[in-house]
């Protein structure tokens, strides 16, 4: 098997174009089908998108949310405050239950703190690829060249 | 829709699809509605002029992206004359939400409408024409006066920066 195919040929072979060896590559190949598959919904995720009324305010969000960062060191203060407190109690007065407990709610602030976006899963829904589809992928061991430290040149 | 069509019908069944381009094309809500409105009364004067065997849809289409360009021409010296921020796009009346829309964070559509908005004009006109209108590539090429090769890469460029967008990548 050849390399993967970059997104500019998928896109072409998506919209009825493209050479036919690429089109053989796309038929034989488990990983850029499901990449294939990926970019006709993402597309259409986007135009459903725009086609609907425009947020209060579309203006480009350069900077990160300051959320993050905030609940991130208030996460980070919750677990020291934890850690203090379970240290200095007896270990008589801390049954494993309650030391559970305790650093539950903890580990839940730092996910939320870690990852407070899961925005992009439900966008994807379905498109998510199966194990097979992912192990297929491995078996391959074809990486696009989207996927490499390097990336694509920009194709004209 | 033939000569004999009121401006009423005429505005029920073409308004929605004009004053959703505009909206695409135009960052301004406010200047969307405005050029909206000329290209349904240039639309209405055509039709009563009777121009027999037009293709409507993409002679609409190729007025409104006209009628967007000039307005988009003009609308940085009046913003300067007038001292006038950019408009806040809301109040507006379109369609709803679709399912797909709905499933996307608030945070995601914020990310693409701004993706959009950065997109160079013949690559925001192609991907809302492609996308958004439905229109097959051939018929954006012919409305917008592009090479089939040339409003495929402005596509392609499109899609790669509104996926980025969609994904979160900086
Ligand atoms: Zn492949």
């Amino acid at each position: 098997m050849t390399g993967c195919l970059p997104d500019r040929v998928l896109w072409d072979l998506s919209e009825g174009d493209g050479a036919d060896g690429d089109r053989e590559h796309l038929a034989g190949c488990r990983l850029c089908q499901w990449r294939t598959r990926r970019l006709v919904h993402d597309v259409k995720v986007i135009g459903a998108v725009l086609h609907g009324v425009p947020p209060p305010e579309s203006v480009p969000m350069e900077a990160p949310p300051v959320r993050t960062p905030w609940a991130a060191a208030a996460a980070l203060a919750a677990i020291s405050l934890a850690l203090m407190w379970t240290v200095r109690r007896p270990p008589a007065a801390r049954p494993a239950a309650q030391v559970e407990r305790t650093a539950m709610p903890v580990l839940e602030a730092v996910s939320h703190a870690v990852f407070p976006d899961a925005g992009i899963e439900n966008a994807l829904g379905s498109a998510a690829p199966s194990e097979l589809e992912l192990m297929a992928a491995a078996v391959d061991a074809a990486v696009p060249c989207e996927w490499q430290p390097g990336g694509c040149e920009e194709l004209q | 829709m033939g000569a004999g069509t009121s401006y009423e019908e005429l505005d029920n069944a073409q308004r929605p699809r004009v004053e959703r381009l505009c909206r695409l094309l135009l960052a301004d809500a406010h200047e969307a509605q405005d050029v909206a409105q000329e290209v349904l009364i240039k639309l209405f004067r055509a039709q009563q002029a009777r121009h027999a065997g037009m293709a409507w849809d993409p002679w609409v289409t190729r007025v409104t992206v006209n009628a967007c360009r000039d307005r988009r021409r003009s609308a940085w010296w009046r913003r300067l004359r007038d001292g006038r921020a950019p408009l806040i796009e809301e109040h507006l009346t379109g369609p709803g939400s679709s399912p797909e829309d709905a499933l996307v964070a608030a945070e995601t559509r914020h990310r693409i409408w701004a993706a959009f908005r950065h997109l160079s004009r013949r690559q925001q006109e192609v991907f809302a024409l492609r996308h958004v209108e439905g229109f097959s590539t051939a018929e954006v090429a012919e409305t917008l006066d592009l090479s089939t090769g040339s409003a495929k890469r402005h596509l392609f460029r499109a899609v790669q920066r509104l996926r980025d967008a969609l994904q979160g990548t900086p």
